[in-house]
């Protein structure tokens, strides 16, 4: 009971500090209210004794400032958040807010697991459970006891949130790039990119990739170095160790690879730029003959003879840009009306390239003869043309019987190659990646391979070809083409248009005999 | 090394706290008390600057952990007194925390010398 006698305005703030204390204090099982009651009365009587009666309201309010705010009575590890759960964590070694958290997270999975859900509640408990560890922890730390072996049930509770949090995190921008860049059909995006860079699609969408998330690296690893405290408690206990110079870190890693994705994007046109500008040496034949051949006979060959003598017999000019460049005739498109006798009037060429020439510079002189002497134009370009898209033909995605993948390494066994005959292939212990440019002549189209088929393969097919098959190839009674590739190798060809670099034959001219 | 003020003002107080404690126990430990000449000295600290309403919390905590022990007694002039006085565990650990205080101001004053 208090002596000190209080103005009625003194007496309303001791009051409404009173009930502040006790407001603030209630739900402590730890503090006696009453106690701290009497230790507020108690020093305010002692500040107050011998002061002149009633004691104004200013002079109260004086003493009650130098206390502090009502809130200050609670002990300072109990905020007011933590006092639900602080009645299960009382002791020193309790383990049932920990088991509590375990638990949620149990019934989580279980019900994710099994056969009724019952959604939301899997979210609902793993949440909890989540807030459950992270209290528990907090108290932990305000009396500072070691988590200890409790670690062991409080810790998946938070990884379960903070793992997918971090991975998010981590990957910023780079789930929605590659959704983007697949989500039109046959990699438009990709191929348009690669188009506007001059570069591949794969080196593209990679250098577009890397690009956003060293930005992304980047920019998180500024916000980091600001909030590093944040993080640390945000990500408490795991995040104890981090500091400024992860951040720092963090930041540095996303300028690199921004810097490497940024220079995958511009680096190739910049390249093939420089390297026109440079004056390379032009390859030609040391001496070339051209005659047209009007011998009307239906064949033709041309062949690099011994000495690198180019040797070309009754060949259209469609046929000779086919050769020299490499391409398939499909991936020959005109670039406008095309005159009918590139197509119809054969030539014959004799040339010799000088000594020591690879075949490689052969073949580029091949080229340089076709635009010296016939005036050709070509260049490649990207084009939606008609291809075959290969992909599994069963639902469940099983391989047909001739097709599996090769135990055989070809750097050890001298049996493993590639055997291919009219109708007929064998490969053993060879990259699946050969087999669809192989079948894409049989086929008569560009093939894009989407089996997901990686790594060596054994493989055997055989098909009755359009043309009987010469010797060593397929029977007759074989199946076509694409039937075969179904039943022996459990693949499909299905028809579609895809992207794809073709050579554009823009114009040619009828050369000068010599 | 690069403090924010943030960093600074946080350690100043964390090293507040830690010492409000130490100074709790040696003005009991000097005798028994009552509790409002126990803030009384602390208030002449001017270096603590701390809300006196912290004082008492610290207080019941260092009596439910056994290290202080109250009695009450009637006071002519107001409501009964509380008295603290340590127990023998808590005169102990005054002990520890007194020899430990000693090392470490020692020892930082060695490293200011040394770095002077």
């Amino acid at each position: 009971m208090m002596m000190v006698a209080f103005s009625p305005d003194a007496q309303g703030h001791l009051d409404d500090y009173l009930r502040q204390v006790k407001a603030a204090l209630a739900g402590q099982p730890s503090v006696d209210a009453g106690e701290v009651e009497r230790d507020v009365l108690s020093h305010i009587e002692a500040e107050l004794t011998g002061e002149t009666e009633p004691v104004p309201a200013h002079r109260l309010l004086q003493v009650l400032d130098r206390l502090g705010e009502p809130q200050e009575w609670v002990p300072q590890q109990q905020s007011s958040w933590q006092r639900p759960f602080a009645a299960l964590q009382s002791q020193p070694d309790d383990w049932r807010l920990s088991v509590l958290a375990f638990g949620f997270l149990t019934l989580a999975f279980m019900l994710m697991l099994g056969s009724v859900m019952l959604w939301p509640m899997p979210l609902v408990l793993g949440a909890a459970s989540f807030v459950t560890a992270r209290i528990t922890i907090a108290l932990l730390d305000d009396r500072e006891e070691p988590i200890g072996l409790r670690k062991w049930l409080l810790y998946p509770s938070l990884l379960a949130v903070y793992i997918p949090v971090l991975v998010v995190v981590a990957t910023g921008p780079t789930p929605s790039l590659v959704e983007f860049f697949n989500s039109y059909g046959s990699e438009n995006a990709a191929n348009s990119l690669a188009e506007f860079v001059g570069t591949s699609p794969q080196v593209a969408a990679a250098g577009t990739i890397a690009l956003a998330l060293g930005c992304w690296w980047a920019l998180i690893g500024l916000l980091a170095i600001q909030f590093t405290a944040t993080i640390r408690s945000v990500f408490r206990p795991f995040g104890d160790g981090f500091g400024r110079r992860h951040a720092t870190r963090l930041a540095l890693a996303g300028v690199v690879l921004a810097v490497a994705g940024l220079a995958a994007l511009t680096l190739p046109r910049f390249l093939v730029a420089t390297v026109s500008a440079q004056e390379r040496p032009r390859l030609t034949f040391a001496v070339a003959s051209v005659k047209r051949n009007v011998s009307g006979d239906p064949g033709g060959s041309v062949r690099i003879d011994p000495g690198n003598r180019l040797v070309v017999t009754n060949i259209a000019v469609v046929g000779l840009v086919r050769h020299a460049y490499g391409t398939q005739r499909w991936e020959m498109v005109p670039g406008g009306n095309l005159p009918s006798w590139m197509q119809t009037e054969k030539w014959d060429i004799q040339a010799k390239a000088a000594d020591g020439a690879t075949a490689e510079q052969v073949s580029e002189m091949f080229k340089n003869l076709l635009a010296d002497r016939f005036k050709l134009v070509a260049n490649r370009e990207l084009r939606e043309i008609p291809v075959y898209a290969l992909v599994r033909a069963r639902a469940d995605g099983r391989l047909g019987p001739q097709l599996r993948p090769s135990p055989v390494d070809c750097e050890q066994d001298p049996a493993c190659g590639i055997r291919d005959l009219l109708g007929n292939i064998t490969m053993n212990g060879v990259a699946w990646a050969n087999f669809p440019r192989i079948i894409s002549l049989a086929a008569g189209r560009y093939i894009v391979d989407k089996t997901g088929i990686t790594g060596p393969v054994d493989l055997q097919l055989t098909w009755s070809p359009d043309q009987p098959p010469g010797g060593g190839g397929a029977q007759n009674d074989s199946p076509p083409l694409f039937t075969a590739i179904q039943d022996q190798l459990g693949l499909r060809l299905e028809p579609g248009q895809a992207p794809v670099e073709v050579l554009v034959i823009r114009s040619a001219e009828r050369p000068t005999e010599d | 090394v690069h403090y924010s003020f943030a960093v600074d003002e946080n350690w100043t107080t964390q090293i507040r706290k830690g010492v409000l404690e130490l100074c709790l126990l040696n003005i009991i430990g000097a005798g028994r008390i009552y509790g409002y000449d126990i803030v009384r000295q602390l208030r002449e600290v001017d270096a603590l600057v701390i809300s006196e309403g912290t004082i008492y919390p610290i207080l019941s905590r260092l009596k439910r952990d056994g290290l202080v022990r109250t009695t009450l007694e009637e006071s002519p002039s107001g409501p009964a007194r509380k008295y603290y006085e340590l127990t023998r565990r808590g005169e102990q650990l005054l002990a520890d925390l007194n020899t430990h205080w000693d090392t470490l101001t020692r020892e930082i004053a060695e490293l200011r010398k040394g770095r002077k």
